[in-house]
């Protein structure tokens, strides 16, 4: 035995919860009943997480300003804008319990903007049949995070920051066991005994080039779960917001408001040219977010981009003052982050990756995977937004599945008498793993395999593809990855972002291939994913969910179906509420 | 827009390996527009990829990036390079003061997760009052939502710990940053934890510390008024010494 082994660090808990955002805090909340010993893991700093830069708000059917909203018509407009690929359960509980999940952050201490008589406020987004998202400010995921991290710092929960898991460990029966990680800070590993885990890592934005995600989603927990042997579904579902910060480079890739447009902000391309009013005569620059995204594609591909690759975004014409009231937010992001005044020049912007639907395939109750004893939750799991996810719906999923995977694990862990065990010698093979790459000199430097990842989704697997380029860009996926296995590195142990680099670009290369296969399947058009060789969508794919995993490969799994009672509310054509309201109408 | 080169003087130390804490310089092509962050995500990725420094969203949100940039504590991405060039044409990064050093820019921040867990950072429930089953109607006026509004934009950067003078001279006071956590839930009506605070806010190393010079509220990149939250915490355990406050 290595001495390495001998003076491991280790810590039991009965609920493991790896992902400290708003899903894994909202977990652990859950799962931290007197007698249970619940500790959870963040890569970063606590507060940190992605979950912070939601702005819009929490969907919940509350009603408070559109009285006719409720939780058919939340349901309604989740599978509709899914394009009815999601698990029609999961949208239901989600529905459901959205409004009692946001009270209880009320009771919590969690601030909301109020309507005149005192209720939470609601505000109209994209696809949402009323004004549904309780919110504060453009703030609303940081209070939402805030809130979460003074609760479970208020109850006895163990919360260990700047931690990487490299690998989930399982006992001879195929059960979770525990996980091994390492401290970002002094490069020491550390062992984790469990009888359950909540896996709530969000998503994988940071595999493609040009992102609105926060350096972490490198997609961690996706791929440890996939190697664990989790099933993977829907992987090619994700979200390109059409307008995000194309320049300077550090910028690249943040989100612009859809409020530049709704204030009456026009789009062109490198000739002037006003092109929403060519791709979509009646909405224009207001068409629905996929329409938009791939008009300026359309663009660029055509040779018609701004120098930087994309288009311009002008709103100068509504002058300083009335630029500074209405969006100040915007305002300040371009002048301090990027030097450019909008009210006195145009900028550009590009389709920026915002969300990964696919993930790790959980059951609606529990949010119980295929592994015994993992648990999935937020942005990491699958089945909620099928091929689109509506704003406003992540803060709710996280609040809403947080709990039920909290709920879950806590019940799984009850029913085990002792923490599983774990065979120790994979516990040193994968601390060998995780070493190699301080003794490779001059190998590839992890950075750079990273910005060849982001090239090849976004040239191959982006808001556009086709069956020949899917194909290609697979290939240089398998490519990359053999060459990945020669990442080298310079430096100690101690905070070294090089070596942190070669776990996270191992995980997405894992991811990327998924995306792909995923997409290969996928012979049509739907929702996010835009084939040019099967531009429409077709009911016999809409069948189907793909599903992946390590030992059974690419498989069609059946949707499920909805039972009669939630079949007929799409019956009419329109949701529930408005044709409430419109009843309402004609009777008065 | 005109490329230029620029140099970054970086502040460097790794206790496994180095003595002592050296300056590295290295040389990198800026355009207009480029923060800070963005020179140091370049060195990392081209020239050194051991350079340890936090960064998280890149958008002045998360408050990972905070370091002494051109002798002052800000956000390295909410920083502008050529805002901040001295005559040699230098940008000078070291880490965040009064925290002591992990590796390069990065510091240990365990003291400050002490002191911010000290002031029992969550809303005390009244003991009395059981919870409502429907929505609770709130109106706070105005000014006391802004208050609390205000000091929930705390992103958690460690800038004004940095800054505070008196922090510079006792490590042992609480510091800006957990006195506006504080105050974020004495402000708020809904909150019954002053007894539980008092123990912690009403004494020496409490808000009797604050020395007043306003430098947590200068260099706060959220624009927080942290000074004046500070010193209503200390009009507050005045009340709560008399008496008032149900007493510690």
């Amino acid at each position: 035995m290595s001495t390495q082994f001998a003076t491991l660090e280790s810590h039991t808990f009965d609920v493991l919860v790896i992902g400290s955002g708003g899903a894994g805090l909202r977990a652990a909340v859950q799962a931290a009943v007197p007698g249970v010993s619940v500790g959870i893991i963040g890569k970063s700093l606590l507060g940190k997480a992605h979950t912070v830069m939601a702005e819009g708000g929490v969907a919940a059917s509350f009603g408070n300003v559109d009285r006719w909203d409720g939780w058919e018509t939340h349901f309604y407009d989740t599978m509709r804008s899914g394009h009815f690929i999601n698990d029609y359960r999961i949208a239901e509980i989600f529905a459901h319990e959205a409004p009692e999940r946001v009270l209880e952050l009320e009771e919590w201490g969690a601030v909301f903007d109020r309507t005149p008589e005192g209720k939470i406020m609601q505000r109209p987004f994209g696809a949402h049949s009323f004004r549904r998202l309780a919110h504060i400010g453009d703030r609303t995921g940081m209070e939402l995070l805030r809130t979460l991290q003074y609760k479970a710092i208020s109850q006895d929960i163990e919360i260990f920051q700047e931690v990487t898991v490299t690998k989930l460990l399982k006992d001879a029966a195929g059960r979770m066991a525990g996980a091994l990680a390492y401290y970002r800070s002094t490069g020491e590993f550390v062992l984790f005994r469990t009888k359950a885990i909540v896996l709530a890592t969000g998503g994988w934005g940071k595999i493609y080039k040009v992102t609105s995600n926060s350096w972490e989603s490198t997609g961690d927990g996706g791929a440890l779960a996939y190697r664990a042997g989790a099933e993977m579904m829907d992987m090619e579902m994700v979200q390109f917001h059409p307008t995000g910060m194309v320049w300077p480079p550090g910028v690249r890739g943040l989100l612009v408001t859809e409020g530049v447009r709704g204030e009456g902000g026009f789009l062109y391309n490198s000739e002037g040219e006003r092109f929403m009013l060519r791709y979509d005569p009646e909405r224009k620059e207001l068409s629905s977010r996929d329409v938009v995204a791939r008009s300026i594609y359309k663009e660029v591909q055509a040779g018609r981009g701004t120098p930087h690759g994309g288009a311009w975004l002008d709103i100068t014409h509504k002058g300083p003052e009335f630029i500074k009231r209405k969006l100040p937010g915007m305002y300040e992001q371009y002048l301090t982050l990027a030097d450019v005044d909008i009210t006195k020049e145009k900028f550009e912007v590009a389709p920026t990756c915002h969300y990964t639907m696919g993930g790790v395939r959980a059951e609606a109750e529990t949010c119980a995977t295929n592994i015994p004893g993992l648990f999935a939750a937020g942005e990491v799991a699958c089945g909620l937004h099928g091929a689109n996810r509506l704003g406003g719906n992540s803060l709710a999923d996280l609040l809403v599945y947080g709990k039920r995977a909290g709920e879950g694990a806590l019940a799984y862990s009850q029913s085990i008498a002792e923490v599983p065990t774990i065979d120790p010698q994979e516990i040193e093979a994968e601390m060998e793993r995780v070493m190699a790459p301080f003794s490779i000199t001059h190998g590839e430097n992890p950075f750079l395999i990273h910005e060849e990842l982001q090239d090849i989704m976004s040239n191959h697997a982006g808001i556009m593809r086709s069956g020949p380029d899917l194909e290609e860009g697979l290939a240089k996926i398998q490519a990359l990855t053999e060459r990945s296995a020669n990442m080298g590195i310079t430096g100690s142990r101690v905070y070294n972002p090089g070596w942190h680099a070669v776990f996270d670009v191992q995980s997405m290369l894992a991811l990327a291939a998924l995306i792909f296969r995923g997409a290969l399947a996928r012979k049509e058009s739907r929702g996010a994913h835009w084939r040019t060789d099967y531009p429409d969508e077709l009911p016999e794919m809409g069948q189907w969910n793909f599903v992946q995993s390590v030992d059974a490969g690419i498989k069609e799994v059946p949707v499920p179906q909805m039972p009669e009672e939630l079949a007929r509310l799409f019956e009419r054509g329109m949701a529930p509420g408005v044709w409430k309201s419109q009843q309402e109408g004609k009777e008065n | 827009m005109a490329e230029s080169t620029v140099t970054f003087r970086v502040f460097r130390y790794n206790p496994v390996t180095d003595e002592k804490p050296y300056w590295a310089l290295y040389p990198v092509t800026v355009e207009p527009g480029d923060p800070v962050l963005m020179g140091l995500m370049r060195i990392r990725e081209e020239q050194d990829g051991s350079l340890a420094f936090r960064a998280s969203c890149r958008s002045g949100i998360c408050g990972s990036d905070a370091m002494v940039i051109a002798g002052r504590s800000r956000l390295a991405c909410k920083t502008q390079i050529l805002h901040v060039l001295n005559a040699q044409r230098e940008v000078v990064v070291e880490p965040l003061r009064n925290l002591s050093y992990v590796k390069d820019l990065v510091v240990d921040q365990t003291p400050f997760w002490e002191k911010f867990y000290q002031v029992d950072p969550w809303l005390h429930e009244d003991p009395l009052s059981k919870p409502p089953t429907t929505e609770r109607l709130m109106q706070l006026p105005e000014s006391e939502f802004d208050d609390i509004s205000k000091a929930s934009d705390c992103i958690f950067c460690q800038i004004c710990y940095s800054e505070c003078p008196v922090n510079g001279m006792d490590r042992a006071f609480l510091g800006p940053q957990a006195l506006i956590k504080a105050f974020r839930f004495e402000a708020d009506p809904r909150d019954h934890g002053t007894p539980d605070r008092a123990r912690t806010l009403n004494n020496q190393e409490g808000v009797w510390k604050c020395r007043t010079t306003f430098n947590c509220t200068l260099s706060c990149p959220k624009g927080i008024p942290i000074t004046k939250g500070i010193q209503a915490l200390k009009r507050e355990m005045l009340t709560v010494g008399l008496g008032r406050g149900g007493g510690v």
